[in-house]
């Protein structure tokens, strides 16, 4: 929500004094500093205050200073301020560096000292770092003034000792003389750091002994914690000091009370401790560089990027196959490109919904009464009221989805009741005044346990298949179970080709569930007027959503009107119908226009990716050659069905790769349960099959001692051949690809240690369904709009289809607008996904272009009066043949209707038949390579290098292409790193950015690169094939991959966080230790 | 306050972020709100050239100040400002969502760079603005291109 959701009144005290006495008198008000805790704590709902007292109006707590050989920095002083201060950097630079990587810039330009240490958030650097420089803290209150030792300041979490009323004013820290070191590090997986240590030694004039030590530990522990028996143990000479820096971490790390977290286990933190405690023991004592000796060069990262950005445009070409600015980029710098967020109806309301607590249970009854009273009110939606509508569930696959729930919840986060009022916070407000009594059911939160005997059913009903059923089993939901699907696919006989196999290798591999964050969250407006609906939505298939709303009103298509303004991001998570239908029921409840708009919370309660467990086996013959494969996959799809279904079908189908397999039986099941409803994301079944494909095949590799690279030049199909019974044949040349992905990798050559590559592939049936049509009016100036209904997601769809055209009709692309995803005015499109719009959009757009072209060709012949044969084509116009006789598109347009700005209308589609019947229209090849180095003792990694390679038949917008490319391979990467939804209970763990860390700046390596492969052999226009949801496939299968090259270990489930990394270190010594035992016994027996 | 170059005056509650204030106010919706804890970065604005958080900063501290939003960036003739059109140029974003908050951060990281040493890079100064589409590094290549002429 934009603004807060009740209001508060700030207080502006001229005094420390005056702040006190606020304060003492008011129980609801509190200090208010910089904010940046306070204000997100009181929007989330953590705390509530009536004032703020606001400390900045205060003289006197910003002095930054050196007094007495004390530095002294006022209460009030930001991060920032600290961070750039010259003094700072100057006398106390170990505090100034800490105060540099604070959160975010945003942060410490607002955020203060003092307020951080008041607010004493645990998973915070500053406390730790200063109760190793022995800070004290200055504050006055009603008892007077007192100095405190900063250790003595924080009780516990989110508690100080400072009395109500009292004020810290002042933090001062001691200045280190020339003898006294200190070094302070930190470890971070999300957004706050799980680990601070901060080390200091004390030496003597002669260096050559520790008089004392200050050694502490933060975030890992409820408050920051000094251990004094460690720093006595430090005492004592440096000689051997090396040797006691392991003894004392570990008595620093008993004292911790370390945590078990999210963050991480307590083991492992206490790994951490002793690892990082040496390493800045050691650097204290100069026998050790400090992590990361100089800033990554992003100079040299945008060399790289801009060196593969090279490009020769193909001949013939004018504007097609050249990297021309995108058309919607000045209105996407400037601010003017409106989104559905941005969109406003005269008389609008605001709802916001009121969600299940629950994940399992009957709604005993619900007591509304009081929110319809509530101030600014329109309307209370309940599940009551959809009775009156046609139907009162929706869903494409599965008529499942209940729009608000109807007697029962089936997750937590379930829709039960909407307030619909004049602004939001007032329909925020009317939402707590909402009684539901819940009879609590058994939930049902993972796969395994849905499909266990006796498992108690999520969904009662028998549904109806909804407009694309596609994988729908209705036997299987009419069996009464949690099945959701089942998909088998087999062919060969599997029995007899693992018997022959020379080698069989298996394993179980885990994709987790993940939540494609695009910025913008799910939002809608809804204006149900007159029996005719309008619906603005943020959606990828305007179509599809159109068809479920028609379902859900009994209206015509005619009557449903779906716009879908520029989309702030989709990764598939905006495939197919979210809010729209709930937006659009409030709107007909209460007869106004309603805008509703999720959090980032509310939209990963909406739709995450489904997870999958994969067991596979693969067959292969001595010389790597791959037989056969066998998979069983489980999905936890939630508690609708939503695109579950074909994610189910696409995970086993995928599971095939670009290899030509004898036999194959991949079995996939995806179950309800009571969890957030899982759905499509950027290249689904794709990245959870390629994780187990491709990770196994360099298992297979590594048994056989054939080098990965080498296994899959020999398994890739060759172009044009038929690897996947009744499909197309292959369309890409996958054995050129893998190796110009190698050669840019400098495959074979030997790595530093700790450094080590990966790469994987697979074949994705992408495009989706091969049907569709454009529209292109020709304006009598010449100039062209093209009506397509796909949508703009940020994929540059709205540009390529404007180059298609200009392309067509020799015109500039300043001369061409293309006018996308609205119901009412463009044709029809499937949908916006799959890597489908270049190739189909494209060719519909094309073949609309030739269409008018055949027209203005004919309407020249009638006005040169002109056989056809003599009327020719030219690429600005017609021309007479034989003659200097010229007519440019306006003119034909103009001269033959004898009217100025008349036009005339191009038609061009697609339909499964032909060249088209046959699926997939082309062959996807996600592809990446990547170089990670790895830390053989925190199993902490990062890429050094990444390349991604598209195979795109020929690219309309190079540059666009490989950021297409670059972008899929870094989202693909955040779940490599530590991207995954974690369920503790019936609630999603981490369903907030706080928790969920995508990938940053930070995450980039040194150098990138990114290949395009035109062969112009793609069914698209002029042999374009679809592309952009690749690479992210491939990525945790290329970083595992690459991990086992770097550090011996395989990791078969993503994230692959330090912990797990370290995890699966510490397994393979206890394995190796073990087995060196066992040998060692035997040896002695004989 | 004073908005991008111009005087305004506001009554506005002391619980409205700036963001609202911006957006339902000013109806100056370039600013975006996304994750709504001070994480992603697309509601920044620069108040008196430095970066906040305008989804959780209240409208309250910006009285008095300047603040720049993305509509504010270019210049007053309408011409695009030179990082405005280096984000063009190397396809520094897709959707588009991220780039208002994105552009504001870069030109608080141009400005410091031109007032010497911040103590930050590139990526510390970027680090807390989230883009899902790019991959980053066309971002860092329009940033570098402007930085180093």
């Amino acid at each position: 929500m934009p603004s807060y959701p009740y209001p508060f009144k700030i207080l502006q005290p001229a005094s420390v004094a005056e702040a006190a006495q606020l304060i003492v008198a008011d129980p609801d008000a509190t200090l208010y500093a910089g904010g940046t805790e306070l204000l997100l704590a009181m929007k989330q709902g953590g705390l509530r205050f009536e004032t703020l007292v606001d400390l900045k109006t205060v003289p006197g707590l910003t002095g930054l200073g050196v007094q007495s050989n004390r530095l002294l920095i006022g209460a009030l002083v930001t991060h920032r301020a600290i961070a750039r201060s010259p003094l700072v950097r100057a006398r106390l630079p170990e505090l100034a560096d800490l105060e540099s990587r604070i959160a975010n810039p945003r942060v410490r330009a607002t955020g203060t000292l003092g307020g951080n240490l008041a607010f004493a958030e645990p998973h915070s650097d500053p406390a730790t770092l200063l109760m190793a420089l022995d800070a004290e803290v200055a504050s006055a209150g009603p008892s007077g003034d007192r100095v405190l030792p900063i250790g003595d300041l924080i009780a516990e979490p989110y508690e100080t000792i400072l009395e109500r009323g009292e004020i810290l004013r002042e933090i001062a820290i001691p200045l280190l003389a020339a003898t006294q070191r200190i070094a302070y590090h930190k470890v971070q997986l999300h957004e706050r750091p799980m680990l601070g240590i901060a080390f200091r030694l004390d030496l003597n004039d002669a260096g050559s002994r520790v008089d004392a030590a200050r050694l502490v530990v933060g975030a890992a522990s409820p408050v920051p914690r000094r251990s004094p028996s460690a720093e006595a143990l430090l005492i004592g000479s440096v000689d051997d000091l090396e040797d006691r820096l392991l003894s004392a971490a570990a008595l620093l790390a008993n004292e911790a009370e370390l945590v078990d977290d999210e963050e991480g286990s307590a083991d492992y933190k206490r790994h951490l401790i002793e690892v990082h405690v040496a390493r800045l023991g050691r650097r204290l004592l100069g026998s050790e560089d400090g992590p990361e000796a100089g800033a990554p060069d992003a100079g040299a990262l945008v060399r790289s990027w801009r060196e593969s950005q090279r490009h020769e445009p193909k001949p013939g070409f004018r504007v097609v196959g050249h990297s021309v600015p995108r058309t919607d980029g000045p209105s996407k710098v400037t601010g003017q490109a409106v989104y559905t967020a941005d969109v406003r109806v005269p008389g609008m309301t605001y709802a916001k919904v009121l969600r299940s607590p629950v994940a399992h249970a009957r709604i005993r009854s619900i007591d509304a009464a009081p929110a319809r009273s509530a101030p600014g009110v329109v309307g209370i939606l309940l599940g009551e009221h959809l009775r009156a509508l046609a139907s009162p569930r929706y869903g494409h696959a599965v008529r499942d989805h209940w729009i608000l729930a109807v007697e029962k919840v089936r997750y937590v986060g379930e829709p039960v009741a909407v307030a619909i009022a004049e602004t939001e916070p007032q329909a925020q407000h009317a939402l707590e005044l909402i009684d539901i009594q819940y009879e609590e059911l058994e939930p049902v939160m993972t796969a395994e346990t849905a499909l266990a005997d006796g498992a108690p059913l999520i969904h009662e009903e028998q549904y109806e298949t909804g407009a694309s059923p596609g994988h729908v089993n209705l036997e299987a939901i009419a069996e009464r179970s949690n099945l959701l699907s089942h998909d088998l696919l087999k062919w060969g006989d599997v029995d007899s080709a693992f018997a022959r196999a020379d080698i069989v290798v298996e394993g179980e591999y885990y994709y987790p569930m993940a939540f494609a964050y695009p910025l913008e969250p799910y939002v809608a407006v809804a204006d149900y007027q007159d029996d005719m609906l309008t619906v603005y939505s943020c959606g990828q298939h305007t179509y599809m959503v159109r068809r479920d709303l028609v379902d859900v009103f009994g209206l015509p298509l005619s009557r449903v009107r779906v716009i879908t303004p520029f989309v702030g991001g989709g990764f598939g998570s905006k495939s197919y119908t979210k809010i729209e239908p709930l937006t659009a029921v409030c709107s007909w409840h209460v007869r106004r226009p309603v805008r509703l708009e999720l959090t980032v919370e509310e939209t990963v309660l909406t739709t995450r990716s489904d997870d999958a467990r994969i067991q596979l086996r693969t067959a292969a013959d001595a010389t790597g050659r791959l037989i056969a494969r066998q998979a069983r996959c489980l999905l936890n799809s939630g508690a609708y069905a939503e695109n579950s279904l074909l994610v189910s079908a696409k995970t086993a189908a995928r599971l095939v790769g670009p290899y030509a397999l004898e036999a194959v039986d991949l079995e996939s099941r995806a179950a309800y349960t009571n969890t957030a409803p899982a759905s499509s994301y950027r290249g689904f079944g794709g990245f959870h099959a390629t994780l187990a494909s491709e990770v196994q095949l360099d298992e297979l590799a590594e048994r056989l001692g054939i080098d990965p690279l080498e296994i899959r030049l020999r398994n890739l199909a060759p172009p044009g051949t038929v690897f996947y019974p009744g499909k197309r044949p292959m369309t890409a040349d996958a054995a050129g690809d893998v190796s110009l992905v190698a050669e840019a990798l400098d495959w074979g050559t030997p790595r530093p240690r700790g450094r080590g590559l990966g790469m994987a592939i697979n074949a994705i049936d992408a495009g989706a369904a091969p049907v569709g049509r454009s529209e292109v009016r020709v304006h009598g100036d010449g100039s062209l709009t093209v009506l397509s209904g796909s949508a703009e997601l940020g994929q540059g769809s709205r540009t390529v289809l404007a180059q298609i055209a200009a392309e067509e009709f020799g015109v500039d692309l300043a001369r061409v607008r293309v006018v996308q995803s609205d119901t009412a005015v463009t044709p029809f499109a499937r949908s916006t996904g799959a890597d489908r719009t270049t190739t189909m959009e494209g060719t519909t757009v094309l073949l609309a272009c030739r269409d008018a072209k055949a027209q203005l060709q004919e309407m020249a012949q009638d006005i040169w009066e002109a056989p056809p044969e003599l009327v020719t084509l030219e690429p600005t116009g017609v021309r007479l043949a034989d003659t200097d006789e010229r007519m440019g598109w306006g003119d034909v347009i103009g001269r033959y209707f004898r009217q100025r700005d008349m036009e005339i209308i191009g038609r061009g589609h697609i339909r499964p038949v032909g060249d088209w019947g046959l699926l997939p229209p082309f062959w996807e090849l996600p592809l990446a390579g990547v170089e990670v180095d790895a830390d053989g003792e925190t199993g902490d990694w990062r890429l050094r290098r990444l390349v991604t390679l598209g195979d795109v038949g020929l690219a309309i917008n190079p540059a666009m292409a490989e950021g297409q490319d670059l972008g899929s391979a870094i989202m693909g990467l955040g779940v490599a790193l530590r991207e995954e939804l974690i369920y503790e209970g019936q609630q999603l763990l981490n369903g907030s950015l706080l928790g969920y860390r995508v990938p940053g700046f930070g995450d980039l390596p040194d150098t990138v690169a990114g290949i395009l492969v035109e062969g112009q052999d793609g069914i698209g226009p002029y042999g374009a094939k679809g592309h952009g949801d690749g690479s992210l496939s491939s990525m945790s299968a290329a970083v595992a991959n690459a991990l086992h090259a770097a550090l011996g270990v395989r990791l078969h489930q993503p994230p692959f966080t330090p912990e797990r990394v370290w995890r699966a270190l510490r397994e393979r010594e206890a394995a190796a230790a073990a087995t060196g035992a066992t040998a060692g016994s035997s040896g002695g027996v004989r | 306050m004073t908005i991008n170059g111009r005087r305004v005056s506001i009554d506005a509650d002391p619980s409205e972020s700036l963001a609202y204030v911006l957006r339902e106010r000013l109806r100056l919706t370039g600013t975006k709100i996304s994750c709504d804890v001070q994480v992603c970065g697309a509601c920044t604005v620069l108040v008196d050239g430095l970066p906040v958080s305008s989804c959780t900063y209240l409208a309250y501290e910006a009285r008095g100040r300047e603040v720049l939003t993305v509509e504010g960036l270019a210049h007053t003739d309408g011409a695009l400002d030179p990082l405005q059109r280096a984000f063009i140029e190397d396809n520094a974003f897709q959707c588009g969502y991220c780039t208002g908050g994105m552009l504001l951060a870069a030109h608080a990281y141009l400005a410091d760079e031109q007032d010497g040493d911040s103590g930050e890079n590139v990526f510390e100064a970027l680090a807390g603005n989230i883009c899902r589409c790019t991959g980053y590094v066309p971002i860092v290549a329009a940033v570098l291109r402007v930085r180093d002429g």
